[in-house]
This record gives structure tokens, C-alpha cells and sequence, in this order.
């Protein structure tokens, strides 16, 4: 799933910086809890998906995100880890009649990361801005998903998605080409998170797209190629009380298995029963993962400045003869410590039993910060 | 090396300053007054200084440069494009201006909360939805939470704001927590669309603020489209604290001269205390008491009267500061701009500044009575003469002195042509050195007085004459201190006289036109209102309307900082209003017209140093450009400088054909309110914000202004005047008390108590005469050198000197008055006292 970060109370904290949060971070489970629903879509059954149109923007519903990783290698040898997401929220269902250009209802959020592998470093930033004046936006079919000067453009001919970012640290220039079709999460793409009727989000995943172009960290220039994921959502409330947060996974392993799957967990210390993932192999065949066939244990820990502990290593089982997995994180510290913390980071794919790596992905975990 | 009889000197000491309780309450009074007036000005000035810092603090948050445009403002759309453009560095727009709610005035700032972090960390509590509530609610505002528990307001009250365009509702989303006292007091915070739409700027902003880093500047810089200039952050202080420098000199000189008067004071109750201890202190050296101890002795005393008086001082200083403190911001709010704090803050630095300087004046005065003091022979001299004996010789030195003093002063004035704080010290050397002449002056005066006395009543006439003449190192003194502070009074009163009647003149020249309409405008805004088009020319059409003139008075960037434009649509006429100083390029009205030629104010030209001929830059909408200054005119509206053009020629260059304010013209024969009438119906009809204003109305509201900016002014003249009564009050007691045996001779010999009344009177007449007379020359020159140096060079301003002889009547009127008041109480105390007990004291 994704990665249900946020959202609306992301806002209430925008106005500090990222290097000094302040004391009451968001917690996950709050941004996507329900709040008032009123005027906004919900989803309530599945639906019909239809791409290209669904690549770009539903702004009848509360909260949508673009959610981008990916595992790089540089030509000059090195190894990147990064990660893009344009999340758009609306503040109110209908749009706002006023006379300044700067009345807006969406505003879009930019999370923008880059793991070098080598040195160690892990560097995130983040954008918030309304959607106003052209500053943030998303346009029909994927055209053009952007927050100020970090874009991402889907091509309307060649399906190609291109990603344009630069930070004051570091700069991303991409060209993502899909190599699968899009892969409908959950029940047909609705993806029950709640109880509830409507507590879920419309759901699917670009999961394998091969990826070239070149990254500029400290003013070099490395070209780079490797495979990102994908992951598009929307809803307009998600996450129930008593839901803590999550722990998601997206794994690209070297013999063309794509694997998603997120463990909701619960505030009791339970897991949610409503953890979902699917499974995608070589020729495109499709194995639902439920809670009661996957298993998760944490094999290592870090600790984060704050004290919060987060899994940076797991043991992964799921159905079927292939081998227990281990899943490691390339960098213990990937904290996304921005308006909302999250880790989010990314992951080699061993072999339990023979330590032989089976591929790459990336690890979301939230909840951890109390 | 302890003197055993040091303690028994400490005890007389102290026996004599509580024996003579009413000397000793002068001295302090004297010290107190005179430093507090310099600490409550200094106060007050630092206060008013703190408010600026903080205001702009207030507004300009972090951020460490800005983008400013021209008077429209700057398009919301360049900022768009620069947060688009790759890599570029953080910036946030802003928009503000000032609104009040209630009876204060806030400033109302829009920013942009979302990202508005970095450069707004001084403000915390955007937290708990109230973001989402500012970007959804049209006209959320915030404002601190001690302002909002003090309006009574809670989260989601309405409050009305009124700005020059109209009144409008907000709603208090939320508050904030700050350290600036100028955020906590004055500021409202609002999204950036709110704001728009509450200040009616809907599509512009103010500025962009940017936070950069060390050479990223010429990069952001030439990005910018033409019209648009980056300037660091900090300029904008400087320049506004430069604006409001020669004021705040101003202010501090006048205090300086209330410690001038009180240092006299001093002077004089220490030499009184030196005086009548004179056979004590001959008993002392007898017993061996040092001229050093004697020295230290008086100095001791003196500090000790110094250290409670600046204490006094304190306590008065924060009390005067307090009253103050409103009419310098209301001032600084009339002249340069809105400051959102008024209240005082008493920093222990200028406290402590005030204490050393007041002790500092006291330990000088009290100089030359402890050396009198050490030159006490051990012998009883008890005479007067003996005292006075060496006087007659100081009087010539002291002259001396005086005279080199003025040749000083001169000296200072042709070596420093154009600084300010030399010309106040040369100010200064011309009061003090008056004052040293003061001595010869009153011998010379006594010889042309006494002839003429004694005519008029021989023996009390005099007597009085005498009494003065004959203990000049106490009435000389007195005199002084009486005279420098009238002197100040008529100084000051003929120089706002002066530059009051310049001011009503030019005003008269200026306002051609008989009725004003102009756009509503926030001062704290460079952004200038505008006027209707339809509304103008439907005003313009009117019946009885002649003439029209049309105006729009904005603020650019020059090469010497932002100045104020006042493009003039002018109908043909031969003199437009302008009076000019000095020559006038051949083409003057051609090039105006033409558009290359501009006019500079005397205070722009004086400011900057340009003169008719010379090139000036301006920054246009697209970009540096150059004018011709045609001439320079006499301008009393703005001391930071004026710059007039045609309005055609600036449209052009800054793509602003709006009309900020009319003129019009009545035909002959047509009846004032009646035009009033028409014109205040179309205006109320389609634009009730607009100001229309008669021309007389006019008038009266700027000389009004001016009235309130010099009320700070009378009130430290009103101080000085106070210091100098109870000097002269004291002189006059130690005068007659010390002559309590020669009283009680008289009396013996059969004087009434009336005529020992009379006697203390009239010389108490004679002393304010003379203070009087003699202060009219000094007030005069202190008026020339106010008017002709200090007003020319604070401000750049070429005053008439209007010199009423009301004024000059009142002068001598008022010092006699003071030394009426000052004698009362002697007068009563000496008729009173049986003529037994001033001989049996013998």
C-alpha cells in the first residue's frame, strides 16, 4: 500500500523546518484517520481503471500520492537508493471561489530522498506548496505531477515517466520506462485499510520500470541505471483508531518476481488482519499475500536520534517453495526526518539460508515514532 | 595613611549639608532635573530606535535579501517563476500593510505558511490546524496570544479591520508566541491570499524574500526580470535608521542643554557650600587638615549629592520618558513611518549612561568651588572680599575663555562643513562660552544700571544693584543658568517660528489647487493607491471645476536608496508651484516635459549632494535609467527628499499610468463648499475611501503635523526653563541668607520688613532682567545657528529666520517671571525673621 503517509496533519507543522521538527510529530495513524468526509468521494467498491486517465490526479478524494523508488548503479560504480513522492491533499472538497490567484484547496507535498550507498549518507527534503499560480500540480494522465521545480512526466507516446528534481544537496534525472502493465492492488485496486465501508484507497503499482539517466551529488555527475516502483493511491480516509502503522515492502528480485506487501500493525502490538500484498513473477502471474501466509520477523535494529527503534533488518517468509528472504536495509539510517518521520529506505534481498542476494527494493515503516 | 581627623571633617561635612537642608535640596533637585531630562530623552530615543529594529525585524523575519519592485509592487507572479526554475534558492512572498483594529494600528503581513519555515522561525504556535485554517478561511488572521487575551479574543471571533480602502471582517484562526515585542504588539499574521484581498492587492506582492547564501547573489540577481532589484535585507534598516538619525540627534541636544542649565546649578550650590564654610575650613588648616583633603572633601560632597541626585534623575528621567515616548512615535509614525511598539524600554545601559554623565557633570561643576575650597588659608577669613576679591580677576579669564570658545566654535563649523554632531558642539562651545562672559557682562551692566538705580530709589536701589554686582561668584552663576535656559527657549521658539512660517508659506506656494482628491494609501506600504479612471474624469468634467492637476506620488529605488517620486500632470501655469534655489538648467520645462529632466528637493539635493545639471539614476521598470536634474526646489514635506517628474514621462518608464491624487481647480466666482458638495457626492457615490480635502483643510492638517512634531520639542524647552527656576531659586536663597547679618543691620537701623521684602524683590527683578536681556542675544545667535547650520544640515532645509518681538517680549517676561517665583520665599523668610536673630547669629 503504500505508503499512507500523512497527510492533512502534515500541514499543521509545515511551518518548521526539516532540520528541527518540532516535539509532536505527526503520527501516521492520525493524518489518515477519517476527520470530516463530508463532500469528498470515497472508495467504496472497486472500480474500473483506466490508464492512461488514471495516471493523473483525482481530486474528488481527500488524499492521492505518486510514490517513487528505486535502486540505481552508477557507471563510475557506485550505488543509490532514492525516492520521490508527490502527495496531494485536499484541504476542502470544493474549490475555492476568491479572488486572490492564492486561494487554493490542494496542496501538494514533496518528499525527495537520495541514499549513497558508499558514503553512507542519506539525504531527504521535502516541499510544501498550494496548488496556486503553477507552483504545484498535477495534470491529466501523469503529464506533469510537479511541486515547484521536482517534476515527474509521464509521456503521453511513450509511456515513459521522467523525473526532474534538484535540491540545494543533490539533483535527480531520470527516465523511467515500465516494463510490466500496472498491477491493481488489494481487491481489484480497492484496498480495504479499515473496518469500515470506505476506509480504503483505490490502489496500483508500477512495479518494475527500468530506469536510466544520472544523479548529481556534490556536483559530479554519475549516470546511472537499475529498476524503480511505482505505487499510486488515493482515498479519502483510511487508517482506524487503533491502527498504529505499518511496515511495506516493495521487492525487485533478479528473477523478474516483483513482490508488495505492507503488515498493518496494530496499537495492542497485533497485526491487523487487513495486511495485504501480491506477489508478480517473471511471466506476469499473480499471487495474492494475506497476513495469515506471510511472516516478518525483525532481525536487526537501529536507534534513531530520538531514541525510537525501527527494523532495519528482516526475515521474510512467503507461501509457496521458494526460500525464506532476508531483507536488509543498505543503510541502517534512511529516516525520513521531515514534517511527518517515516523511514523509508532502501533494501537488499538475501537468501536466508545461503546469503546469495536475490535482488533489491525498498522498506517503508511508520508508526515507530510513538 | 589615615588623617585621624578625617572622620571629624566627614562629620562637619555631614553637619553642614543637613544643617542647610534647602541647599542641599537644590543641588539635587538640580543634578536630578538636568539628568533626567538626558535620560528620559535618551530613553525615549533608544526606545524609539529598539521599536524601529524590532519592526523591522518584525518584517523581515530572517530572510537575509529581498526582490523589490516598483511602486506597483511585484507581479505574483515572478515569484512563480523563480520557485519553478531548478535550484533555486528559498524565497517566500509577502505581502503587508498596515490595518487597524480597534484603536491600534497593525501591521498585517501576508505570508505564505506553508513555506514560510525558514524564514519565519520567530513566530511559533502555526501549529494545531491552524494552517489549514489560514489557507481555507478567507480572512484568517493570527496574532500573538498576550494581544489576543487582551482584546478578549478567542479562535474563530470576528474582528473588523480597516485599512484606507474600507473595513473588512477576519477571523482570528489562531494565535502565535514571539519574542519581538514588535511582533507581539503590532503584527497579524494572515495567508497570503487573505491578505490580498484584505489589503485590496489582489495579484501583487510586496517583495519576495529570499535567504541566500554567500555568492549566490549576482546569480539570483540577473535572473530577475527588468523592474525588479535584489537588495540585502539589512539595507532597508539601515536606510530607515538613517531617516530617522537627525531627529533622534535632535532630541539628545536638547536634553543636553537641560543638563547644561542643571550643571550651573550644581556649580552654584557647591560654591555656596564652599562659602559660607569659609572660617570653618580656615579652622581646619589651622589644625592641619590639608588643601588636598579639602579638595577631596567638596569633590566627596559633590559626588555624594551627584550620586542621589542622578538617582532622583532616574526615577524622574523614566517618569518624563514615559510621557515622551507617545509623542516621539506619534512623530516618527507622522514623518517615516508606522511603528507598531510604543511602549518604553528601560535598558540599564542608557540608565547607566545617564548616572555617568550626570555625575560626571556634577564632579565638573564642582571643580572649581573645591579648589576654591583648597585655597583656604589657615587663617580666619571671613570677609566677603576676600571671596570675591579674586573674581574680579577670574572675570577676565573667564571671558577669555568664552571669546576662545566662540573662535572655536567657528573653527569647527568651517572644518566640518556638513556633519551634524560638530555643529551641535559648536552649538554647545557658543553656550558655554556666552556663559563665561556672563560675569563681565553683569560688572559692565551693574555700571550702566547704577546711575539709573540710584535715581530711581538711592538706597534700595542700590543696595539690590550692589548685592548682585558684588557677589558675582554666586549670582553669576545663577544669572548664567537663568539665561542659558530662556536663551534655549527663545532659540528653539524662533526657530520653529521660523521654520513654521517657511513651512505655512511654501504651503501656500504649493497648494495651487482648491480641492484634493487622493487615493487611500497605507503608510507602511510602498505600494501607492490609486485612483478611479472613471471617477477623475467624471470629477474632472464637473461644473465649476477650471483646471485639473493630477499626481501620483510613489516610491523607487535610486542609486542613493528608495525615494519618493512625485510625478505631476501639471495644467500650464506659469510658476507650477515651484520656488527654486540656486540655478535652473536652461531647458527646464522642455526637458520636464520631454522627460528627461527632474526636479530634486532642497533635502534630496542637500542628502545626496546634486545639483542642477548633475545625472540622476532611477530604477525603472525596465531597468537603470538616467535623468537630468533640472533644478532643486524648496520642499518642506519630506526630509529624506523629493523627486518630481512628469507624470507622462513616468508612466512610461515604470508602466504605471495610475493617478494617485487631483487637483482641482475652482473657476473664478465659484463657490468653494458648493464644488465641495459635488465632487464629495460622485466620490462617496463610487469610492467612499477616497480623502477629498479642501485646500485650506489641507493646510491646516500639515501644519498640524508639524505642530505635533515639535510638541516634544516644548516640552524639553518647558524642562530646561524648570531646571533653570530652581537655580535661580537657590542662587537667591544662598545670596540672602548669606547676607542674613547685613539684613539684620538694615533692619536694626530701621528697615520694615516691607522694604527688606522690597529690597529682595527687586534684586531678584534686576537678576531676571539681566538674565533676560542677556539671553536675547544668545537666543538669537542660538536661533541662527539652529536655523542657519543645525536645521540646514539635520535635514537639508533652507529656513526663513522670522524673528517676532512677542517672542523676544516673552523671553524677558518669562525670566522675570522665574526670578519673581524664586523669590518669593526668600523675601517672605527675611521680612519675617526679627531683626535680633540675624545679629545675635553674629
Amino acid at each position: 500500500m503504500g505508503r499512507l503517509i500523512l497527510v492533512t496533519l502534515a500541514l499543521l507543522l509545515a511551518a518548521c523546518d526539516p532540520p528541527s521538527p518540532p516535539p509532536d510529530t505527526i503520527r501516521v495513524s492520525d493524518a489518515l484517520g477519517g476527520g470530516d468526509t463530508t463532500g469528498f468521494s470515497r472508495a467504496l467498491t472497486p472500480r474500473t481503471f483506466e490508464f492512461p486517465a488514471d495516471h493523473g490526479p483525482h481530486p474528488g478524494f481527500r488524499h492521492e500520492w505518486w510514490y517513487i523508488t528505486g535502486n540505481l548503479d552508477a557507471a563510475d560504480g557506485g550505488t543509490f537508493g532514492y525516492h520521490l513522492t508527490f502527495f496531494r491533499i485536499a484541504l476542502a472538497p470544493e474549490a475555492a471561489d476568491r479572488p486572490s490567484r492564492w486561494a487554493a484547496r490542494q496542496v501538494w507535498m514533496g518528499h525527495l530522498a537520495l541514499t549513497e550507498v558508499a558514503a553512507g549518507r542519506h539525504t531527504a527534503r521535502e516541499r510544501i506548496v498550494r496548488e496556486a499560480l503553477g507552483l504545484a500540480g498535477g495534470e491529466a494522465e501523469g503529464r506533469r505531477i510537479w511541486v515547484e521545480d521536482w517534476t515527474l512526466a509521464r509521456h503521453p507516446d511513450t509511456g515513459h515517466w521522467r523525473i526532474d528534481a534538484v535540491t540545494d544537496a543533490f539533483a535527480l534525472h531520470l527516465d523511467l520506462a515500465p516494463l510490466r502493465p500496472p498491477v491493481l492492488q488489494g481487491d481489484d485496486g480497492l484496498s480495504q485499510k479499515g473496518a469500515a465501508p470506505g476506509n480504503a484507497s483505490y490502489y496500483y503499482s508500477l512495479t518494475r520500470m527500468a530506469t536510466s539517466g544520472h544523479v548529481v551529488t556534490a556536483g559530479d555527475r554519475h549516470d546511472v541505471g537499475g529498476l524503480s516502483w511505482l505505487d499510486r493511491e488515493w482515498s479519502t480516509s483510511a487508517l482506524e483508531p487503533g491502527q498504529a502503522g505499518w511496515d511495506w515492502v516493495s521487492l525487485q528480485l533478479e528473477d523478474g518476481t516483483d513482490i508488495m506487501y505492507y503488515r498493518l500493525r496494530r496499537s495492542d502490538g497485533g497485526v491487523d488482519p487487513r495486511s495485504r500484498g501480491v506477489r508478480v513473477d517473471a511471466s506476469g502471474r499473480r499471487t495474492d499475500l494475506e497476513d495469515r501466509d506471510v511472516t516478518l520477523t525483525p532481525l536487526d535494529w537501529w536507534t534513531s536520534p530520538r531514541g525510537e527503534r525501527y527494523p532495519v533488518a528482516w526475515e521474510m517468509t512467503l507461501p509457496g517453495p521458494g526460500p525464506a528472504l532476508e531483507v536488509r536495509a543498505v543503510l541502517p539510517d534512511q529516516l525520513m526526518d521531515l514534517s511527518v518521520r517515516y523511514w523509508e529506505g532502501a533494501v537488499r534481498v538475501f537468501d536466508r539460508g545461503s546469503g546469495e542476494q536475490l535482488g533489491r527494493g525498498y522498506l517503508e515503516m511508520t508508526g515507530y515514532d510513538g | 595613611m589615615v588623617n585621624p581627623l578625617l572622620g571629624g571633617l566627614v562629620r562637619a561635612s555631614r553637619r553642614y549639608l543637613t544643617r542647610h537642608p534647602w541647599n542641599l535640596m537644590l543641588a539635587i533637585a538640580g543634578i536630578g532635573l538636568g539628568s533626567a531630562v538626558v535620560i528620559a530623552v535618551d530613553l525615549t530615543n533608544s526606545s524609539a530606535r529598539t521599536a524601529f529594529r524590532l519592526s523591522m525585524e518584525m518584517l523581515s523575519g530572517t530572510a537575509t535579501h529581498q526582490v523589490v519592485g516598483g511602486p506597483r509592487g511585484v507581479d505574483e507572479t515572478v515569484y512563480a517563476t523563480l520557485r519553478l526554475r531548478p535550484g533555486s534558492p528559498p524565497s517566500a512572498p509577502v505581502v503587508s500593510g498596515t490595518v487597524t483594529l480597534g484603536q491600534r494600528t497593525y501591521t498585517l503581513m501576508g505570508i505564505d505558511p506553508l513555506g514560510s519555515g525558514a524564514f519565519r522561525g520567530d513566530l511559533e504556535g502555526m501549529g494545531d490546524g491552524v494552517v489549514e485554517r489560514l489557507l481555507v478561511t478567507p480572512g484568517a488572521i493570527m496574532m500573538s496570544a498576550p494581544r489576543a487575551s487582551t482584546l478578549g479574543l478567542e479562535r474563530g471571533d470576528e474582528v473588523v479591520l480597516e485599512r484606507a480602502g474600507g473595513a473588512h471582517t477576519a477571523t482570528l484562526a489562531g494565535t502565535f508566541r514571539t519574542a519581538n515585542p514588535a511582533a507581539r504588539d503590532g503584527l497579524l499574521v494572515a495567508d497570503i491570499a487573505s491578505a490580498q484581498e484584505l489589503l485590496g492587492r489582489v495579484g501583487r506582492l510586496d517583495r519576495i524574500d529570499l535567504i541566500l547564501e554567500p555568492g549566490e547573489e549576482q546569480a539570483v540577481a540577473d535572473s530577475l526580470p527588468a523592474g525588479l532589484r535584489l537588495t540585502p535585507a539589512a539595507a532597508r534598516t539601515e536606510a530607515g535608521a538613517r531617516m530617522t538619525e537627525a531627529f533622534h540627534i535632535n532630541l539628545a541636544a536638547m536634553s543636553l542643554l537641560a543638563l547644561l542649565v542643571g550643571a550651573f546649578i550644581i556649580y552654584n550650590a557647591m560654591t555656596f557650600a564652599v562659602l559660607s564654610r569659609r572660617p570653618l575650613f580656615g579652622q581646619l588648616r589651622v589644625i592641619g587638615v590639608t588643601r588636598g583633603e579639602l579638595f577631596r572633601l567638596i569633590l566627596g560632597e559633590a559626588l555624594i549629592l551627584g550620586l542621589v541626585g542622578t538617582l532622583v534623575g532616574m526615577a524622574g528621567g523614566i517618569a518624563i520618558a514615559q510621557g515622551l515616548i507617545g509623542l516621539v512615535t506619534r512623530t516618527i509614525n507622522d514623518l517615516y513611518f508606522s511603528l507598531t511598539v510604543n511602549q518604553l524600554l528601560v535598558s540599564p545601559t542608557v540608565l547607566a549612561k545617564g548616572m555617568l554623565v550626570g555625575l560626571g557633570a556634577t564632579l565638573l561643576s564642582a571643580l572649581l568651588p573645591a579648589r576654591e575650597a583648597a585655597r583656604s588659608e589657615p587663617v580666619q577669613v571671613q570677609r566677603r572680599s576676600a571671596v570675591e576679591a579674586p573674581m574680579t580677576g577670574i572675570i577676565r579669564r573667564l571671558a577669555m575663555v568664552g571669546i576662545g570658545l566662540f573662535v572655536l566654535a567657528a573653527g569647527l563649523l568651517a572644518v566640518a562643513p556638513r556633519a551634524l554632531v560638530p555643529a551641535f558642539g559648536a552649538l554647545f562651545m557658543v553656550v558655554i562660552g556666552f556663559s563665561l562672559l556672563v560675569p563681565g557682562l553683569l560688572v559692565a551692566g551693574g555700571r550702566l544700571l547704577g546711575p539709573l538705580l540710584a535715581r530711581v530709589h538711592p538706597p534700595l536701589g542700590t543696595l539690590a544693584l550692589r548685592g548682585i554686582t558684588r557677589s558675582l561668584s554666586r549670582t553669576a552663576p545663577a544669572i548664567a543658568a537663568l539665561t542659558v535656559a530662556v536663551a534655549g527657549t527663545v532659540g528653539v521658539a524662533i526657530m520653529i517660528e521660523s521654520f513654521r512660517g517657511t513651512v505655512e508659506l511654501w504651503l501656500a506656494q504649493t497648494l495651487t489647487s482648491d480641492i484634493y482628491v487622493s487615493a487611500p494609501e497605507s503608510s507602511s506600504s510602498r505600494i501607492a493607491g490609486r485612483l478611479d479612471p472613471a471617477l477623475m474624469a467624471s470629477l474632472e468634467s464637473l461644473p465649476g471645476v477650471a483646471a485639473t492637476s493630477r499626481g501620483r506620488r510613489v516610491t523607487v529605488e535610486s542609486e542613493h536608496g528608495a525615494v519618493e517620486v512625485l510625478a505631476l500632470a501639471m495644467t500650464d501655469r506659469g510658476d507650477r508651484g515651484f520656488r527654486f534655489k540656486g540655478p535652473v538648467v536652461d531647458d527646464l520645462w522642455v526637458g520636464l516635459e520631454a522627460g528627461d529632466v527632474v526636479l530634486v528637493s532642497e533635502p534630496y539635493a542637500w542628502r545626496h549632494g546634486v545639483a542642477a545639471g548633475d545625472r540622476l539614476e532611477l530604477f525603472t521598470a525596465t531597468g537603470w535609467r538616467t535623468w537630468r536634474v533640472g533644478g532643486v526646489f524648496y520642499d518642506y514635506g519630506s526630509d529624506r527628499g523629493l523627486v518630481v517628474m512628469h507624470q507622462p514621462a513616468y508612466a512610461a518608464a515604470w508602466e504605471d499610468e495610475a493617478i494617485s491624487a487631483l487637483g482641482l481647480t475652482l473657476a473664478p466666482g465659484e463657490d468653494l463648499d458648493t464644488v465641495m458638495a459635488r465632487v464629495e457626492e460622485r466620490v462617496a457615490a463610487t469610492a467612499p475611501a477616497v480623502r477629498v480635502r479642501a485646500n485650506r483643510d489641507l493646510r491646516a492638517y500639515s501644519m498640524e503635523v508639524f505642530d505635533r512634531t515639535f510638541a516634544i520639542t516644548r516640552v524639553l524647552r518647558l524642562l530646561a526653563v524648570g531646571v533653570a527656576v530652581i537655580g535661580i531659586i537657590g542662587a537667591l536663597l544662598a545670596l540672602h541668607l548669606e547676607r542674613s547679618r547685613e539684613y539684620g543691620t538694615l533692619r536694626a537701623i530701621g528697615a520694615t520688613p516691607r522694604q527688606m521684602g522690597g529690597l529682595i524683590v527687586l534684586q531678584s527683578i534686576l537678576m531676571g532682567l539681566l538674565a533676560g536681556v542677556l539671553a536675547l542675544p544668545l537666543g538669537l545667535l542660538m536661533a541662527l545657528m539652529l536655523i542657519k547650520v543645525v536645521y540646514l544640515r539635520a535635514f537639508g532645509w533652507t529656513m526663513q529666520t522670522l524673528i517676532g518681538a512677542p517672542l523676544l517680549a516673552e523671553a524677558v517676561a518669562l525670566a522675570l517671571g522665574a526670578a519673581l517665583v524664586a523669590a518669593l520665599y526668600p523675601a517672605w523668610r527675611i521680612a519675617r525673621t526679627p531683626p535680633a536673630i540675624t545679629l545675635r547669629e553674629e
